[in-house]
Parts: C-alpha cells; sequence; structure tokens
C-alpha cells in the first residue's frame, strides 16, 4: 500500500499512461502498482461478517430476528451484517467539449497539486517534468478507468455514465460489467456543452441502491448548484466523491500575448489582453475553487482537485481514504 | 483648387476603415481555444486598453494612401481663367419657387420656407440673378429675374400663405420658361415646398429644360408627413315642412395619411361643431381612424331668412384652414308644377297631382290645366308637366320660353302628345330633345327597365341597395323614341330604346317620358318608387340654377347669375366684394365676376347703402390639400431634373461665347490625379514593406 503522502513512481505519470493504448492494461498497471488490499463496503447487506444487534423494527425482516437473543432476553432483536462486496459505483464522465483542452507544452511545477494563486515565474523556474500533459478527459479516463478496475478487484458493481449535456454513453452497474465500462471509457469523446440537470436526473432514475457515485469533470458551473445536485445523491444514502480535473494552465493562466479566446463549449470569441486579465482571472479561478470546495463540503460531497500535469496516485489515494471513511462512518 | 469629381470626395469617409480595422481586427487570428470563458466574462471588458493603436506608423501609411487615391478620384483642377468657368463657376440665374399653399401654414413651415427663401438670395454672387415666382395652384412671378436681392427679400417679407392647394408642374413650367430666356450659362431652379404628394401630377411639359439644375428645399417633418384632420365633403339636406326649410348638414370628416404612422394611436376623436349666423347649435364628438374617414350629421335647423351663414368647425390641429367649412344657403320657395293635360283632372293625371300633393305637399302644389298655360300661369310655374297634350304653335313658344327663362319641363308623350301631328308638329316642338316614333305594345310580356342613369340627380337617392328596383316596374305600352343630339338619355328599356331623355334649354331643363304615366300604360304609379321620383324629377327641373352652398376656394363666381338665382333684383350699384381677410375688391357691373381666392363669407355691399341680409357666398378650401403624404422625391426630381448640375454646366460652358480652353490648357490643369495616384501606389508600397517586418517580427517572438 502506498503511503498517506502518495510517493510518485513513473508508472502513475499521466504522460507516461498516454503511451498505453490498451486502457485495460494501463487500469491494470496502474491499480496494482498503486495498492492491493480491500477496502470495505460501505452497504450494510448480508453477508457474513456481524456488525451489530438493533431492536426488531415493525416491517424488519422476520428471518433476521437473532432467535437465540431472544431466548436470552426475551425481546427480538435483528442482527446487521457489514458487506464487503457487491457495492454499486457508478462513474459520472464530463464529456463536454471543455474537457478536451490539454495545455501541451505546459510544464508542471513543484511537487504538490494545484496552487490557484501560484504565478507564472514559478512554473518557468521549474524543472521539466512531462514531456506531455494530457487533455483533461485523457486524464479522466486514466482516472476512471483506474477506479473502475480497483472496484471491480472487490467484487464492486461498476457502471458507467458519460454525459455532456444529457447521458451521451451508460453502462449500468454489475459486476461483469468491467469491460463495457472501460470500452466506454476508451471511445468516448469529447463535444458538446455540458449542464448537469438532466444528465444527473437520469443517473437518479437508474441508479437506486444506495452506492458510491464518483464525479469526474471541470465543473465549470456555478459550485452551489452543483453541490446541491450531487448531494442530492448523498441525501439519498449514497456516497459521493468529486474529482474535479483541471489543466494546469486553466489556473495560472499562462498567456502574455493578446489574443482572441473562443469558450470551447460556446464557441463564442472574446479579445483577451493577459495582461489586464490575468490577474484578476486567477482570483476569479481561486475563488471558485474555493467554493466548490465550501460547497461540496457543505452537502458532505468529498471533494478533490486534480492536475493533469499530476501522476495518478494523489486520486488513488484519495479514493481509497474515501472508501475507507465511508466505511467507517457506517 | 476645384474638384471635378467631389462627389468621390465622400471616400474620405474611408478614412477610418484603416482605424477601424487597427482596433479591431489587430487581435484577430486564429483565436486561442480554451475551455471555458466563464471567468474571463466576469472580467470588466476594458475598452481602451483593446483599442489602443500598436503601429501607429503602418496606420499613418494606410489613412495616407486612402487620402491620395480619394484624391487622385475627385479630380483636382487648378481655379482661374476658362478653365474655371467650364467647372462651374460664373455668373448664375436662379429662380426660386415658394409654395405658398395653405398646407405651409402647418407649423413654423411656412417661416422655414421665407427663411431658406432669404438664405437663397443672400447667397447670390455679385453677377448672380434672381426671380422670385410663388405657387399655389398657379404661379405668380413676384420679382423678375435681377442681380438686385432687395426685391427680392422685400417680396418675401409680405408674402403670406393661401387658401389654395398646391400645383406644382405650373411652376416649374414658369421657371423653365424663364431660365430658357437667360443669358447665364448656369441655371438652377430652387423649389422650396413641402412636396405634398397630392400637389404633383406627373407632366411632361413640367420637365427642365436642358443643363437647369433642380434644388429642393422641403420644409417640415420628417417625410413621411404629418397626421391632420380635415373637414370635407359638405352637403345640405333640405326637407320642406310647415312653410320653412330645415336643413340638416352632413360632411366628412377625413384623417390624412400621415396619420398613418400614428398607428398606435388608433381612432383619433374629434369634436365638430355647427354654428348658424354665429351661434353654436350643435357639437358632436366622432371617432376617425387613422388614414380613413368618419361621417357627420348635424342638425337639423331651421333656414329662417336668406344667407343665412353657417359653418361646420373641427377642433384645432396643427393645421388651421382646413378644420373648417363655411355655407351660405336661403329658404327655399317650394316647387309649383302646373300640369298641362288636355282631359282635364282624372285619371289621367289622379297618380302623379297626387304624388305631388301627398302628405301636404312637403312644398310641392300642383295644379291641372286643360288648356295651353297663359303666361301669367307660366310666370307662376316653377315646373310644367305635359301629359299627353298635343302643343299648338303659340303654347310651344311660350313653353320654349319658359324652359329657356329656368323653368323646368316635363313631357309625358303618351299616345298623341305634343310630337304627334307629324311634320308642323315636329317643327313646333323641336325644343324637344328627342324625335319620336310610334307606339309600341307589350301586352303578354311587359317591357321593364334596363338602363338606369343613377349618376343622375333624379335618380341619384336610389343608387344604394334596397334603395328601389326600376327593374320590378311593368311597361305595357311605349314610345318609341330616339335621342336629340346632345340630349342624355337617363333610361332605356329592356329592348334599348330610351326611356327617359333630359336636355338643357337656356337656363331650364326638359325631361320627356316615352310613354304615358297613367295605368293604361304602365303600373309605375303603384310602385313605392313612384312618388320619390315624380318630386325628384320636379325639385330636378325647378332648380334654376339654385346658388351652390359653397364654392371652392379658386372658383369664379359669375355674380349676376347668382344675384338672379337668389331672386334679387340685381348687383347693386358700385357693388363691392367684401372678402373674408377684410379686403375689398370692386366688381365690375359689366362683367360681374369674383375670384375667390380666401377661405370664409365673402359679401357683396354697395357702399354706403345697408342692405340686409347682404347677398354672400361661402368658399371653402380644397380638402385634397389636407393630405399632408409627402411624394417620393427621387421620382420627382427624376421627372423633373434637366440634366444635373455638373454635367449641365459644362455643356454651357461649351456654347458660351468665349473662347473654348484648349485641350493642352485643360490638361494642365487637371493632371494632378496622376500625381496623387502614383503617390499612393508608393505609400501602399511601404506599407506592405512595413507591415511585412512586423508580422515576420511578431511570428519570431
Amino acid at each position: 500500500m502506498a503511503s498517506a503522502a502518495g510517493p510518485r513512481q513513473s508508472f502513475l505519470d499521466p504522460a507516461v499512461l498516454a503511451r498505453i493504448d490498451n486502457l485495460e492494461l494501463l487500469a491494470k498497471t496502474v491499480v496494482d502498482g498503486f495498492m492491493q488490499g480491500v477496502h470495505r463496503s460501505p452497504h450494510l447487506g448480508l453477508s457474513m461478517d456481524f456488525a451489530e444487534h438493533r431492536a426488531y423494527m415493525p416491517g424488519d425482516d422476520i428471518r433476521r430476528i437473532d432467535w437465540r437473543v431472544y431466548a436470552r432476553t426475551d425481546r427480538f432483536y435483528i442482527k446487521q451484517f457489514e458487506a464487503e462486496t457487491n457495492a454499486d459505483v457508478g462513474f459520472l464522465l464530463d464529456v463536454s467539449a471543455s474537457m478536451d483542452y490539454g495545455s501541451g507544452s505546459y510544464q508542471a511545477s513543484g511537487s504538490g497539486p494545484l496552487q490557484p494563486g501560484s504565478e507564472t515565474a514559478d512554473r518557468d523556474s521549474a524543472e521539466p517534468r512531462s514531456a506531455r500533459a494530457v487533455s483533461k478527459l485523457e486524464y479522466a479516463r486514466f482516472l476512471v478507468a483506474s477506479l473502475a478496475w480497483f472496484s471491480a478487484g472487490q467484487r464492486d458493481r461498476v457502471g458507467i455514465y458519460a454525459f455532456d449535456d444529457d447521458v451521451v454513453e451508460h453502462v449500468r452497474p454489475a459486476v461483469a460489467h468491467l469491460d463495457k465500462v472501460l470500452h466506454v471509457v476508451s471511445r468516448v469523446a469529447a463535444g458538446g456543452a455540458g449542464a448537469w440537470d438532466r444528465p444527473l436526473a437520469r443517473v437518479g432514475a437508474t441508479f437506486r441502491r444506495r452506492g458510491i457515485l464518483v464525479a469526474v469533470s471541470d465543473f465549470y458551473d456555478d459550485p452551489a448548484r452543483l453541490a446541491e445536485a450531487l448531494g442530492t445523491f448523498r441525501a439519498q444514502g449514497h456516497d459521493v466523491v468529486a474529482f474535479h480535473v483541471l489543466d494546469p494552465a486553466e489556473v495560472r493562466f499562462p498567456f502574455d500575448q493578446p489574443a482572441n479566446f473562443q469558450d470551447a463549449e460556446t464557441s463564442s470569441v472574446l479579445p483577451v489582453s493577459p495582461e489586464k486579465y490575468a490577474a484578476a482571472y486567477r482570483e476569479r479561478v481561486a475563488a471558485h475553487l474555493a467554493a466548490l470546495k465550501e460547497s461540496f463540503g457543505k452537502h458532505r460531497v468529498d471533494y478533490v482537485l486534480l492536475d493533469t500535469a499530476e501522476p495518478l496516485d494523489r486520486a488513488l489515494w484519495a479514493y481509497l481514504m474515501f472508501r475507507r471513511k465511508a466505511g467507517k462512518a457506517r | 483648387m476645384g474638384w471635378l469629381a467631389p462627389l468621390f470626395l465622400a471616400g474620405l469617409a474611408g478614412l477610418a476603415v484603416p482605424v477601424l480595422l487597427h482596433l479591431t481586427r489587430r487581435e484577430r487570428g486564429s483565436p486561442v481555444r480554451f475551455p471555458s470563458l466563464m471567468f474571463v466574462k466576469q472580467i470588466p471588458f476594458e475598452e481602451r486598453s483593446r483599442r489602443r493603436v500598436r503601429h501607429w506608423l503602418l496606420l499613418w501609411f494606410r489613412i495616407a494612401a486612402l487620402a491620395l487615391l480619394v484624391a487622385a478620384f475627385g479630380r483636382p483642377f487648378a481655379r482661374g481663367g476658362r478653365l474655371a468657368v467650364a467647372a462651374g463657376a460664373g455668373p448664375e440665374e436662379i429662380v426660386v419657387l415658394l409654395d405658398q399653399s395653405y398646407s405651409m401654414a402647418l407649423g413654423d413651415q411656412w417661416a422655414q420656407a421665407v427663411a431658406r427663401a432669404k438664405d437663397l438670395v443672400n447667397g447670390m454672387g455679385p453677377q448672380d440673378r434672381a426671380s422670385l415666382v410663388a405657387f399655389s395652384e398657379s404661379p405668380r412671378l413676384l420679382a423678375p429675374s435681377s442681380t438686385a436681392a432687395a426685391p427680392l427679400l422685400q417680396a418675401l417679407d409680405t408674402l403670406e400663405t393661401t387658401s389654395l392647394g398646391t400645383r406644382i408642374a405650373p411652376a416649374l413650367k414658369l421657371a423653365g420658361s424663364t431660365l430658357a430666356a437667360s443669358p447665364l450659362a448656369r441655371r438652377r431652379v430652387a423649389l422650396i415646398s413641402d412636396f405634398q404628394r397630392a400637389g404633383w401630377q406627373p407632366d411632361r411639359d413640367a420637365a427642365l429644360p436642358e443643363g437647369v439644375e433642380l434644388e429642393t428645399v422641403v420644409v417640415g417633418g420628417d417625410g413621411a408627413g404629418a397626421a391632420n384632420l380635415a373637414l370635407g365633403g359638405l352637403e345640405l339636406e333640405r326637407t320642406a315642412g310647415q312653410g320653412r326649410d330645415r336643413v340638416t348638414v352632413r360632411a366628412r370628416v377625413v384623417s390624412s395619411r400621415g396619420a398613418e404612422r400614428e398607428a398606435e394611436a388608433g381612432e383619433r376623436e374629434a369634436r365638430v361643431a355647427l354654428s348658424v349666423d354665429g351661434t353654436e347649435v350643435e357639437t358632436r364628438v366622432v371617432s376617425v381612424p387613422a388614414g380613413g374617414a368618419a361621417p357627420v350629421s348635424l342638425g337639423p335647423f331651421t333656414l329662417a331668412r336668406d344667407f343665412t351663414r353657417g359653418a361646420v368647425r373641427l377642433s384645432e390641429d396643427a393645421l388651421a384652414a382646413d378644420n373648417v367649412v363655411h355655407f351660405v344657403a336661403s329658404p327655399g320657395e317650394g316647387v309649383d308644377v302646373l300640369v298641362w293635360d288636355p282631359r282635364g283632372a282624372g285619371s289621367s293625371n289622379l297618380h302623379l297631382v297626387g304624388a305631388l300633393e301627398a302628405g301636404g305637399g312637403d312644398g310641392f302644389s300642383a295644379r291641372v290645366a286643360a288648356s295651353a298655360p297663359s303666361a301669367e300661369q307660366l310666370a307662376a310655374a316653377d315646373v310644367v308637366v305635359v301629359n299627353g297634350a298635343t302643343m299648338p304653335g303659340g303654347a310651344a313658344g311660350r313653353l320654349r320660353d319658359f324652359v329657356i327663362d329656368g323653368g323646368g319641363l316635363f313631357v309625358v308623350l303618351g299616345e298623341r302628345g305634343p310630337l304627334a301631328g307629324g311634320a308642323a308638329a315636329a317643327g313646333r316642338a323641336e325644343f324637344l330633345p328627342v324625335v319620336a316614333g310610334s307606339v309600341a305594345d307589350a301586352p303578354d310580356e311587359p317591357r321593364r327597365l334596363g338602363f338606369v342613369d343613377y349618376d343622375h340627380p333624379v335618380f341619384e337617392p336610389f343608387r344604394g341597395p334596397r334603395s328601389g328596383d326600376f327593374s320590378r316596374t311593368a311597361f305595357y305600352r311605349t314610345r318609341r323614341v330616339e335621342a336629340a343630339a346632345g340630349a342624355r338619355t337617363l333610361a332605356r328599356f329592356d329592348d334599348g330604346s330610351p326611356a327617359l331623355v333630359e336636355a338643357r334649354l337656356g337656363r331650364g331643363r326638359i325631361l320627356v317620358w316615352a310613354g304615358g304615366m297613367d295605368r293604361l300604360w304602365t303600373d309605375f304609379p303603384l310602385q313605392p318608387l313612384y312618388l320619390p321620383f315624380v318630386r325628384r324629377a320636379a325639385s330636378h327641373l325647378a332648380s334654376r340654377g339654385a346658388p351652390a352652398e359653397w364654392h371652392p376656394v379658386g372658383a369664379t363666381v359669375d355674380l349676376a347669375v347668382l344675384a338672379e338665382a337668389v331672386g334679387a333684383p340685381g348687383l347693386p350699384a358700385e357693388a363691392v366684394a367684401m372678402a373674408p381677410g377684410g379686403g375689398s375688391a370692386p366688381i365690375d357691373r359689366n362683367a360681374p365676376l369674383l375670384f375667390l381666392g380666401e377661405q370664409g363669407i365673402w359679401e357683396i355691399r354697395s357702399p354706403g347703402r345697408r342692405q340686409d341680409p347682404p347677398l354672400a357666398l361661402a368658399a371653402n378650401v380644397d380638402v385634397r390639400e389636407s393630405d399632408l403624404a409627402r411624394l417620393d422625391m427621387e421620382e420627382f426630381v427624376a421627372a423633373v431634373a434637366g440634366g444635373g448640375a455638373a454635367g449641365g454646366a459644362l455643356d454651357d460652358a461649351q456654347t458660351s461665347p468665349e473662347e473654348p480652353p484648349s485641350p493642352e490648357d485643360v490638361e494642365a490643369r487637371q493632371g494632378f490625379w496622376r500625381y496623387l495616384l502614383a503617390g499612393a501606389f508608393l505609400v501602399l508600397i511601404s506599407e506592405s514593406v512595413l507591415a511585412n517586418r512586423l508580422s515576420r517580427g511578431r511570428a519570431a517572438a
């Protein structure tokens, strides 16, 4: 198992992973290289591991009454078990046009995660580490594939919802659906404007069993609305984790020449003078990230900010911690 | 320095193009694709930094190149000498046409027009000549062609609008003829008007001579015409009762086309008031649809005395002249009908007399005479009905004179009638407008009326739907006649032969009915149309040139006819016409014609003598002038212009008595464009070199 600090390993570097065409091999490489072990299911079910007794309530299945306890205490108690497997894991993969962005020539700096307020000068002085930064969608592919492989290894039921402003690909959670999930992840292409309302409504209609929802997106939307939408699933008993994937250029805005900028989703064009805009832009991005973190936290949605230039191990580690925390909460 | 093609200088506006390109397109290139501009849009847009010019030298090169090109196409030339004349200098002949129709009184249009005319006059050069023509329905030369501006300015100071309409074509003809006689090379017509659509009828003769420039000076609004309400279509409907005439006034409130722009206003409400002899007797409020008309009926009121003056007034709007219509009315004297029927009073004229006297007569009275009417009987009668009577020579002559003097004659031919008796009878009755034939029977299939002239006053009330159907009337016998030359056939039977023929003789009228009017001939007396028909015919025949209740402004009235029509012994000695505006004009008793040049009530008085009531007549403006919609100026100029300014001036210069400039002289003074063009190319080349360098430098950076 990797340490809590998440040491960097070359086989988790996105630039290295981008050279692997086989997504299944990629996921296996990542997961095997990262950790081995089990995680606990957040679902209380019918496995063999006893968890606790609780008093019988009208409506409970009488087959679950512990007759031995009844014989001893003359009271009805229900046995509860901790299910270790067969949790439903649904991946919400944002494939809107904004995800198809990679700054390419950008060289990642430092060793930590993204720092929204960091300056361009810091970046320039850093040692080049990635020869090729992947796009956000590629990074999201790696992440989803790895997490799906990871979950399937724990005999979880994995499914996926790829969406832009509607669900474009859907694989319902099942134990045997890992291949389908990986297939969808590998073939899905970015395009269209992103929106969350309709896709989440469709997810809510199909993802009924309590499980884990993993949202991977760049979250270009109002933080309060996003958190409220995902928080609905949290209120229904699901565990929700939001992976926020951003390209370093989106945060640090390293441009210096006046140019017309085109919105990838709306195609609208705005003339931008970076010397005038950059500082204000960074401020707004920092505020947005802070708002996302606060809003998700308010709705008990786990939030992880990811940089496409950093290795996947931090994401995997975050996911592992999330599962462990979720298990304990049960 | 001048310009041969100054219109090209408008291209200098294109100097803004390089600047705009610099400011708006310098950041265009392949756009930078970015995931989302959500945060960029939240940042306040900084216009100034975006519009900062970065390459001033490049910008100046482009502006200079464009300016040089425009200047080259403008064809500059050096002024002075003969070429200056050829290029448009030299004295000019100007005819100022000033519209003084009543529509020019709208708002401050008239003040604008006079001011523009004064500007033109004051702008004359020392050698220029100008003349002033004021026009409404006809043009008047107020100041002949002169180099002195003072007479024109003086005339302009005393000029006012008239009550007349607009006719532009005659004014242009006068201007064209004035300019055609001018020896000057440059000639121009300055037409100052509100250019109403109603004032222009395309007229080929109104086109200006070749080489004459037309300058149109439009005064007033934005070109679509203002909204305006006007009164028109004044009619007085009389009903006789209890020995007095009751008059109902009908008029139309018309909304001009300019009001169509006020679509949001929908209908406009207008207050209409009737005043009689200065006392307001009734007021109504009518709703007038934009661009439409609304009828209004006021009264009735009793006509108490001769020359009763009335006016219908509309609530005030921007154009006051068309808000009032005047009328002068006198009580009618009733219609005395003398029926000459050799069979005496009886079945043959029972229905005819009954129709006239029914209901107390309502102003009609009828007497039956079995013998030929005497001179005294004729003098007392307004209308004579000859019902099947043969006409002896003396009676024929008296009747002829009676008609010539203004009496009405209704001849019912019947079986014998005045035309029976061969050539002698025909000769005696030659003043009748028909040639009579035989009697035709139709016992099995009665004839009907196949044609009725509803435009004629006798039949006009029956024009509308459900106003009577003459085709239901059966005629069992008819008299075949042919209308004489100059006669008007008012009705025909279904076989095409005339049924009712009218002709004028002297001041009176004759109607001839081809057949009989009793039950042996027709069931017409039993039809509901019979009574109104007989009365309409009698009224029509009795109208001895009754004076019109009003005349249009601009009409010329024969006052002698007017005096006779109202029974006045004649015009008063040394009669004077008093205009509504207070002016007066003497009347020539030998040719008592009065031109009604003003709107309102005109009075004919004799100085020093009291005449109560005075002879009066009303004049109203032409309501067509109330339509303020403007004509299409492009079409108008195209129809009128005589060749344009520059071209015309050059042509005229060639025919001037001075010696034409030599080609070398012309070339020497007009050849600047070549240098300008060469300069433009040099600057463009420099600009290209500089732009490429800058572009490469940017790419390298």
